[in-house]
This record gives structure tokens, sequence and C-alpha cells, in this order.
């Protein structure tokens, strides 16, 4: 089976501090990790086997990620390295992971993180699964292959479902669904020695043009989320107040 | 010049790091209290490569060099020095003294096990009569056919208890002694006649099991002699040269760790109606830790980088030990001091630390005996030569 697995890089959250006040978000050290929920899904693939390919869009630090996932056990890796898709949108995205798709000569299953740490829009998945013209399930807990078939584990707002998805198809997996492995040190060492490890391409290379990368949505600016209301304590007869707070609910 | 880390190094310590923070620091405590080292936790640290990181990817190591296998005692000792301890004496002396000197068919015999972890290395050069005094051993091997045959004790032996293999200087011409008489040999502790003490009750580093080890005519077959005969004690004492390197890491470790639960702590505790990250005293401190531990830093990796370079680093490695062992101990000793009560409490890991820090400045040759071998190096520039 030749599965792909999309990979992001984040600023690690670790060296960040957020300053409400000031409406503000400082990079202390700036350092890059996997997407956490993209680290899922690339175990789920090393864990179905098979030929893994691992994709990233950006520079050095989605170089960065790549390495660690060739380490971790993934067979090829692709670098989408180029200006024209520094600005592209989900849209661009999905469109620029199918022409990967058609660059590797298509793949049974494409799998990736179901949430994204940094904009938490959830969109390239069911936008690649879109373009594709396959078919996609959302927060993957279990991932299982047989048959020209995969079976999955969902979650949804707290209920548990079986899926089973006809291939090829796309699959965002969820966070914390399996303890991703650690890359051992000798591959650490063989995959950032060896220039060739990470395959870098263009979008000329996978023959994009310029309306597939348009953005369809704009940026007008970054703002904090409503700060949340604290809770309140109850006291006393907790259970008569509660029914009260209920009914006027 | 550059003072930047190479990216597979740092990629390593991102690994490392993790591992440690994830599997060993849940487990740091129990190791301290319970003095069993954890079988689970060496398992993962074989599988990820970890006791074989500066040995060539030939004989199944990781390839890492002495930085990689700096970083590596670095970030182990960051967060459990016990566990550093083991990895100390199976990678830095046991190990090493065979990668060093050792023939290609023992090396091959020997150390696929080894950087696997399915073998866990000692180095048995201290006796009862013989410490610091190290050419003062008196285990005596006797040849016979094709075999030596081992008599004698060695003593405070860290891995003594859990060691597949030790590393034993034994005299095999009490003419000479020490200096051309005595040979190293690769012992399997499954031998006949090869048996170990009790575990010592040591004042920290109770997760890092340290025995007495017998031989009583142990039967050791000619091969597994490590380098020549009768050159035994220029083994050793090049492997302690090297070992001297990555214990300095392994102290740099335990100063960061220091350093960094000092931080924690002067943001949250608040006297005087202010954090005391506010009070003057505790700037001072926080700025000699600081200083103290960029020093060592500095010359911890400098020394690495000497030794991955090829060029000479005894002087350096001896300075190592002797500053990284004595900033450690003053770190956390300034750590606690800022913690108050607190951190004398066993629920609290700075006393742990404080404990576990103190034999640096004991093993693997005495801060004594480095400032020996820094003089030693030191005059030998200028034309004198120190006489034994």
């Amino acid at each position: 089976m030749k599965i792909l697995v999309v990979l992001r890089a984040l600023q690690d959250p670790a060296g960040i501090t957020v300053n409400r006040k000031a409406q503000k978000v400082f990079v202390n050290r700036p350092q890059w990790v996997f997407n956490p929920s993209d680290r899922n899904a690339l175990e789920a693939a090393l864990r179905l086997g098979g030929d893994i390919v691992v994709a990233a869009v950006g520079g050095a630090a989605a170089e960065q990620v790549l390495r660690d996932a060739r380490a971790m056990g993934a067979g090829r890796a692709l670098l989408l390295r180029d200006q024209a898709l520094a600005d592209a949108d989900a849209f661009g995205l999905a469109n620029a992971l199918k022409a990967v798709v058609h660059h590797l000569g298509g793949v049974d299953l494409v799998l990736c993180g179901s949430q994204v740490l940094d904009a938490d829009l959830a969109q390239v998945g069911p936008r690649l699964a879109q373009a594709l013209d396959w078919p996609f399930a959302a927060n993957a807990h279990a991932v299982q292959a047989a048959d020209g078939e995969v079976a999955l584990i969902t979650s949804r707002r707290g209920e548990w479902r079986q899926a089973a998805l006809t291939l090829p198809a796309v699959v965002a997996v969820a966070p914390d669904s399996n303890k991703p492995r650690l890359p051992a040190g000798q591959q650490i060492i063989n995959v950032y020695t060896d220039p060739g490890a990470v395959e870098t391409l263009t979008a000329a290379d996978l023959g994009l043009s310029e309306a597939e990368l348009q953005p369809l949505t704009e940026p007008r600016g970054q703002s904090f989320p409503a700060e949340r209301e604290l809770g309140r304590r109850l006291d006393g007869d907790i259970a008569g107040q509660l029914a009260d707070i209920l009914r006027k609910a | 010049m550059d003072f930047t880390f190479s990216p597979h190094h740092i990629a390593l310590r991102r690994m490392l790091r993790e591992f440690c923070e994830e599997e060993l620091r849940p487990r740091a405590k129990r190791l301290d209290q319970t003095g069993q080292p954890d079988r689970e936790v060496l398992r993962q640290m074989g599988e990820l490569g970890l006791f074989g990181v500066p040995f060539s990817q030939k004989y199944g190591g990781m390839g890492a060099g002495e930085t990689g296998y700096c970083i590596l005692m670095e970030e182990l000792n960051r967060v459990c020095p016990s566990t550093a301890t083991i990895i100390g004496a199976h990678i830095g002396i046991g190990a090493m003294s065979l990668y060093l000197d050792g023939s290609e068919a023992l090396k091959q015999k020997y150390l696929p096990a080894i950087c696997a972890g399915r073998h866990i290395a000692a180095f048995g050069l201290t006796e009862p009569n013989a410490g610091s005094d190290a050419a003062g051993i008196q285990l005596r091997a006797v040849p016979e056919g094709d075999s030596y045959y081992l008599d004698g004790q060695k003593m405070w032996i860290t891995n003594g208890p859990i060691a597949d293999v030790v590393m034993v200087l034994a005299v095999t011409d009490p003419a000479l002694g020490a200096r051309g008489g005595a040979t190293v040999f690769a012992v399997e502790t499954k031998w006949d006649g090869f048996s170990v003490g009790k575990p010592e009750k040591k004042m920290g580093l109770h997760g890092s099991p340290t025995s007495l080890l017998n031989f009583d005519g142990v039967r050791v077959p000619k091969e597994n002699v490590v380098g020549q005969l009768g050159l035994g004690f220029v083994t050793f004492m090049k492997t302690l040269d090297i070992g001297r390197v990555s214990l300095g890491a392994a102290t740099l470790g335990g100063a960061q760790a220091a350093l960094e639960t000092a931080l924690r702590w002067v943001k949250v505790r608040s006297q005087f109606g202010r954090a005391i990250a506010q009070l003057q005293s505790i700037q001072f401190m926080l700025a000699d830790m600081a200083t103290d531990v960029e020093a060592l830093r500095s010359l911890v990796y400098r020394t690495a980088w000497l030794v991955d370079n090829g060029q000479p680093f005894i002087k350096e490695a001896g300075m190592c030990k002797l500053l990284g062992s004595e900033i450690a101990s003053r770190c956390i000793d300034r750590a606690l001091q800022i913690h108050g009560a607190l951190g004398l409490s066993r629920d609290f890991h700075l006393e742990r630390g404080w404990r576990d820090a103190r034999i640096a400045e004991i093993f693997e040759g005495t801060n004594e005996i480095q400032r020996i071998v820094i003089a030693s190096e030191l005059l030998q520039e200028v034309g004198v030569r120190i006489r034994p």
C-alpha cells in the first residue's frame, strides 16, 4: 500500500509567550515542531506499513519535520518549496497536494492530522478529498486497511462511530489517537547527514497553475479570541441551584 | 569560528529531550527510592540506540561522535543522574576501552551487543588498595595454555551487579607492575569464578548499582585480551582521559537542571510582597549559576569538538571533569538555597540532585587527580615533566 502523509511544521508552543494585554504573541525561542496530530497521522501510517511518502509545504522548518519523519521511518520525503506557495490558503494547499498525488503516480491513502495547532481550520484534508473526488473521514482514532478498504473508528462530539471508506481515500487522524514513536538515533544521524533525504519540488515541477494557487480567502487582521467567562462556584444546595439555572437557560 | 551545533546533533538533542521528559522523568524518583534499575526504560534506550552513541555504525553504534555522546550525557543527567551514570560507565569507560584499543575480532564479538544494550558493560580498575594510586592494582592474571586465570577483587564498580561484560585491568607481570606489566581483559560475568558483592549503599545515585567484583580463578581466553599485553594501564588511562569529557557533559546537565528549577521557582515564590525574582540576593545567585553553566557548556562542547577533530584534548578533558563537578555541586546547592526548606524535602527533586551530584568530584579520578593531570599537561607545554 502506498500512503501519503501530509505534514506541517509549527512554532513550538513551548517557545512562545502569549500576552493578552498587549494582544501579542512573543517568540522567545524560535524552534519548530511537528503539528501534533500530523505526528499521529504519520504513526498511523507507519503502523499500516507499505510505501510511506511524507510531504510538506514551506522552507527550513518544513524540511526539519520531513527529516524527522524520515528518521521515524518514512521512505521518501517531498518538500514543496516555492514562493508561489507562500500565500496559499487551504484551497491552494489542497490543489498542491493533489498535484503531489499525481506526481507520485497515485496513492492508496492520504493521511493528515485532523487539527492544525496554529490556524486550526481543519480544511486541507476535506478540500484535498474534494479535489481528488475521494471519500473523506475526519477525526480517526483507529485506522486499519484491508481488501481495498480502510476501516476506521472516528469520533464526533463525543460519539464514537465505525466507518469504512473505499480506497483511495483521505483520512484525518485525531490528536493523541496513538503514541508516536521516537526516531532512533542512528536514523537521525543518517537522515540529517544525507543531503538527498528530502526531495525538493517547485510549483512548476508539479505543473501547478497560478489559478490553482490563488487564495480564496483574504486575511484582514489578527485578534485574540474573546476571553472565556470564568465558571461559577456553587455552594450549599447544589441540586436546587442547578435546577434553577437550567430552568432559566 | 562557528559555535552552532550540526543539524543532526540538534535533531538528536530534540529526540533525547523528549525521551527524557516523557519516559525518564516520571521514573527518576522511583529509581532513587528503590535502587532498582528500570529494565523497561533500558530496553527503550536500547531501541533508540542510546547504548552506543559515540561508536561507529560499523559496530552497531549511532555514529554521533563525542559531541553526540556529550549531548546524551547532558540530557540524561539533566533528568536522571542514576541513568546517566549507568550509561557513562557502560559507554564512556566500559565499552570505550574496548573501542579504543581492542582487536577488530574482539570489537566484532562484543560491540554490537553492547551498542544494542543487550550487554551492559563495566570498567574494572579500582581495588580495595588501589584508588587514586591506580598503579597499585593487585588483581593477578596468570597465563596457562590458551587462557589466563584471574584472581583478585575490584571495588566500587559502577554497573557491577548488572554488567554482562567487564573490562578488567589485571597484573600479568608483577615484576613490571602497572607500568608495562598490566593487561586489560574483557571478562563475561557469566563465567565460572566471577561473582559480585552486595550493591553498595551510597549517598546518591541509588538507581545506579555499584558493587565489589570477585575473581576466583576466572578463566579468560587469550583472544579476550584488550589491546597489547602489558600495556593495559595505558589503555585504561586513555579511556579515562576521554571519559572526562562526557562526565563533564553530565555535570553540565545537572547544573542546567538546577538553574531551570531555580528560574521556575523565583517566578512563583513570593516574599516581602513580591516574587523573589525581584530580590537582588536571589538575582546574584541566578547570575552566578547562569555564568557557571555557560562557561561549562563552552568548555565541554569545545573539548568534544577537539576529540571529534583529532586534536589533543587531555588537559581540557581534565578541566571538564574538574570544573563541571564543582559547578554542578555549587549550582545545585544554590538552587537548594533559593528553595529554602522546600529544597531539603524528599518530596522535591533538589534533595536527590544534591546527593547525586557529589560523586562527580570523586569518581573517574578525584578532582585532586584531575589537577595533577591538568598541571602535568600544562607543565609539559613548558618543558617540565612531572615524575609519577
